[in-house]
């Protein structure tokens, strides 16, 4: 057998493949062809950095030039959907049943939510005289549905860092927002990974903590508002929605606990900081 | 699950990103153009339609259009079919990679990351590229002297970090 048949016959080598007499035979031939075994070394080196290229992630500005031209080509009316209150609903429940809900969401769902919140938001903000993006003026309050949807399917995902260090992701806010917003600090809350986020077309940032096993996300947001204590969110089905503001950095913290459980996440985090 | 252009694309940005840095050699301002001239025709035929995500190769189609219809690049090495490369280091480099990427011809460049990269049959290959066999065949001639290269660069950068005062001894 010559080496190209033998290489035919059993590349790609991550893939299954019968064991015929074929095989077999350009099997036998790699063993003894060291031009052959060289020639699979470097596949699998190939295949190993081909990995590292495939962790790369498309950078913030190119992400928001996408967003950008989506959400203008919609406001032209080119044609994209925005998902039924219905079914909005359904992705709720679909939480609730353990068949949704953040990590479990499919990309391609997880985009379309994420664009139809960035459509309201982006929409709404060209509306009123703002870029989609980078408003400096004063804001309005996120209103609470951006950070249900964005929890329940957050789109696309930018700048990130996983990291338990609240250290590390205090600069990380500071850096990428300017924010110099405290951690919640609550017994039991451990941080876990902090992302850059767009809610209602204004750059802020989720910081994901567990807590007994379960999940909770504290998202941040530059705020030019009123000051205003935490208060739990009117219903959003399975998720509890508490939101706060401290006049610079309007808060919230969006989990699948009960109201009180989370207000009480809060609180305490209040408390041990007074 | 039924999806929108706009749903598809948003899905697949890193995977559309990360091919645009290959076929354009590690170029960041060239990969970007080349996925902005490809948003640009997502623009246009979503015009004002809801239009059903089509095929799953839909954008990497696009995107190679869009690829293809730049400018040719000089290549400057040839698919010679030489013999695979003797040297297998360590790992190879990604900036070596994609270094080498840049010197090949663009089909050339589709080809193997459609292969090599994205692991799609010699038949899906062909026909995303709309060629025949033979024609894909003599374009994955140039993998090996694409590798040799490749691993040769890594090499040579790797005894350069070794021999450097400081630099990694293992």
């Amino acid at each position: 057998m010559r080496c190209s048949e033998a290489r035919d016959a059993l590349w790609p080598p991550e893939l299954p493949r019968l064991l015929d007499p074929h095989v077999q035979r350009a099997r036998n031939h790699v063993r003894g062809c060291p031009e052959c075994v060289r020639y699979f070394a470097q596949d699998r080196q190939l295949l190993d950095t081909c990995d590292r290229l495939r962790s790369l992630r498309a950078p913030t500005r190119v992400r928001l030039r996408v967003l950008d031209a989506l959400v203008s080509a919609t406001a032209e009316g080119s044609g994209v959907s925005r998902p039924s209150e219905s079914q909005d609903r359904a992705n709720t429940r679909a939480t609730a049943d353990g068949t949704g809900g953040p990590g479990r969401r499919s990309g391609r769902r997880v985009a379309g939510g994420f664009l139809a919140l960035v459509t309201l938001g982006g929409i709404g903000a060209m509306v009123a005289g703002h870029g989609l993006l980078g408003s400096t003026g004063p804001t309005d309050s996120v209103a609470e549905e951006a950070f249900v949807e964005d929890y329940l399917r957050r789109g696309v995902g930018q700048d990130f860092l996983d990291s338990s260090d609240r250290e590390e992701i205090a600069r990380f806010l500071q850096r990428e927002l300017g924010l110099s917003s405290r951690l919640l600090d609550a017994p039991g809350l451990v941080p876990a990974r902090v992302e850059i986020c767009l809610l209602e077309g204004r750059r802020g940032a989720m910081v994901v903590y567990h807590h007994e096993g379960r999940t909770v996300t504290h998202y941040v947001v530059a705020d030019e508002g009123v000051p205003r204590g935490p208060r739990v969110a009117d219903d959003h089905g399975e998720l509890a929605v508490i939101t706060w503001s401290s006049g610079q950095v309007e808060e919230a913290l969006v989990g699948e606990l009960p109201p009180g459980e989370l207000l009480a996440l809060v609180r305490v985090d209040a408390l041990d900081s007074s | 699950m039924p999806g929108t252009m706009d749903e598809q694309l948003l899905s697949e940005l890193d995977t559309l990103w990360q091919m645009a840095l290959f076929l354009e050699g590690g170029d960041e301002a060239g990969a970007e153009a080349l996925l902005a001239g490809l948003l640009g025709d997502v623009v246009r035929e979503m015009d004002g339609r809801q239009e059903p995500a089509m095929a799953d190769d839909l954008f990497e189609r696009a995107l190679l259009r869009r690829f293809f219809e730049e400018a040719p690049p000089v290549s400057t090495i040839q698919g010679d079919g030489s013999m695979v490369a003797r040297v297998v280091g360590d790992g190879l480099s990604l900036l070596s990679l994609l270094d080498e990427v840049d010197r090949l011809p663009k089909r050339a460049r589709a080809a193997l990351w459609l292969v090599l990269v994205r692991r799609r049959s010699s038949d899906a290959a062909g026909v995303i590229l709309d060629i025949d066999e033979s024609h894909l065949r003599e374009l994955l001639r140039y993998r090996d002297t694409f590798m040799t290269r490749v691993l040769t660069r890594t090499a040579g950068r790797t005894r350069a970090e070794r021999a450097r005062p400081g630099g990694a001894t293992s």
